[in-house]
Formats: C-alpha cells, sequence, structure tokens
C-alpha cells in the first residue's frame, strides 16, 4: 500500500472535473500549442483560459515552456497514471474484501474469482 | 472547489442481509474476512453505535492500522464509516455500504405481508475519499 500523495490527487481529479479544462488537455494530447492557440479553440475569454490553464499547471498536468514572449504548452500524463492507480488501489482492496466477506458469510471458498 | 472522488464497488452474495451487516460490525467476523492479500493476522476493535470509533490493525512484517467513526448504523439496510490508514494518507475518507434484496419472497396472501427473502441479497459498498465533513 503505496504513499497516497493526497494533494496532488485532489488537484488531478478537480482539474479533470470541468469540462473545458479536459478539452484543454484533449487539445494538448494532440501537439504542444501556445496559450493563444489554445484561448483561441474556446469559446471563453483569454483570462479564464488562463485561470483553466492555471489549475491544470498546478495537477502537473500541463507544462509551461517560456520561449522569448511565447509560452507553449504541453501535456504531462503522468499524474493522470496516478490517479487512475489510485482508483485502481481501492477498487481491487474492496472487490477482493468483498470476495472474502462472501466466502466467509456463505461459508464458499471458491467465492473469490467472481465480482 | 473541492470535488469528492468515490470509488463504488458491487457484489452480489448469496446470503441474508443482516448477516452480510453483521459481518462489518462484529469484531470478530471483521478479524476473519477484512484480511487483504499479505496479511497475516486482522485484529479488530468495534464499538458500533453512532458515533463509536473501530480500529482494525492488519498484520505482515509491519502492521497497518485503520480507524474510524460510525456514521450511520441502519441494520440491515445502510453503514456509515469514516475509514484512516496509511492509504488515505491518515486523512479521513468515507465509506458507505449499502445492502439491497435481489428478491423478496411472498410469505402470504397478503401482498401488504411481504417479508425480506432470506435467499440472495445484493451488496453494494462504496468507498469514497472526502474532505472530513
Amino acid at each position: 500500500m503505496g504513499e497516497h500523495p493526497a494533494g496532488v490527487l485532489d488537484r488531478v481529479f478537480t482539474a479533470v472535473s470541468d469540462p473545458t479544462r479536459r478539452a484543454i488537455l484533449a487539445r494538448l494530447a494532440d501537439s504542444d500549442a501556445r496559450v493563444t492557440d489554445v484561448a483561441s479553440d474556446f469559446p471563453i475569454s483569454l483570462n479564464s483560459t488562463s485561470k483553466h490553464i492555471r489549475m491544470l499547471e498546478s495537477a502537473g498536468l500541463v507544462r509551461r515552456t517560456v520561449r522569448g514572449r511565447e509560452h507553449i504548452l504541453s501535456l504531462d500524463a503522468a499524474p493522470l497514471a496516478k490517479a487512475a492507480d489510485w482508483v485502481e488501489h481501492y477498487r481491487s482492496f474492496w472487490s477482493d474484501q468483498l470476495a472474502s466477506l462472501d466466502a466467509f458469510v456463505t461459508g464458499r471458498e471458491n467465492a473469490e474469482t467472481s465480482s | 472547489m473541492t470535488v469528492e472522488f468515490a470509488v463504488k464497488v458491487r457484489r452480489e452474495i448469496d446470503a441474508p442481509a443482516e448477516d452480510l451487516f453483521d459481518a462489518w460490525l462484529d469484531a470478530q467476523s471483521l478479524g476473519k474476512w477484512l484480511k487483504p492479500r499479505g496479511i497475516r493476522e486482522t485484529r479488530a476493535e468495534t464499538d458500533p453505535r453512532v458515533g463509536g470509533r473501530f480500529r482494525i490493525v492488519m498484520v505482515n512484517d509491519e502492521s497497518f492500522e485503520h480507524s474510524g467513526t460510525y456514521r450511520e448504523i441502519d441494520r440491515p439496510r445502510r453503514l456509515v464509516f469514516t475509514w484512516s490508514s496509511h492509504a488515505t494518507g491518515f486523512r479521513e475518507s468515507v465509506v458507505t455500504v449499502t445492502f439491497q434484496p435481489l428478491f423478496e419472497l411472498d410469505r402470504g396472501r397478503d401482498p401488504s405481508r411481504r417479508a425480506r427473502g432470506r435467499g440472495s441479497q445484493g451488496l453494494a459498498p462504496r468507498g469514497m475519499v472526502g474532505r472530513p465533513a
């Protein structure tokens, strides 16, 4: 049972809970993009696009490289894998325990496999 | 903004809801079934009333402590307790266990006197990690 980086996960899940931010991630999955390019893809102001991007950056999902006056954004999917691991940890823990409860209450040891 | 995240698992178990429900609260029973792979022994202490606490220690080479407080005890339908452990970073999460009968037996001719069947009962526990309430 590994370390639980709670704060990071909160930020990742919060970041992907918003449809605009998910669309920005999908955009960056295709290719890196400038902040202004991303902003022009969505029917929202540059200001609110910037807010969404900052949330994605604080979750570690987006990296910003500054080249002169251009800010280039790129996707870092690693935190998403951590979030998926977190979900899988709880899913497998409780589904194994329910199999164990099943075996305990019904007295059948082969209850392990179904789910 | 805080979003609450929940992982949901579900299992159909061929046992009365009461038996399943009691297995979550009885310390001796917990010690027998709440034993993840690799754990040699589980020691549980429970105080099964709303506001009562539980402590579950799972032992292999190390020991892993889990603890929490019962928030709702509605036998045999719904059980809600907080859950804090190494895996939650010792932050409080909330586990909700609901028990749903898969069918009811008609025990008499009067349809208003249907009794809960002792056949198949469903179980749909839900583990949820959120902020302390």
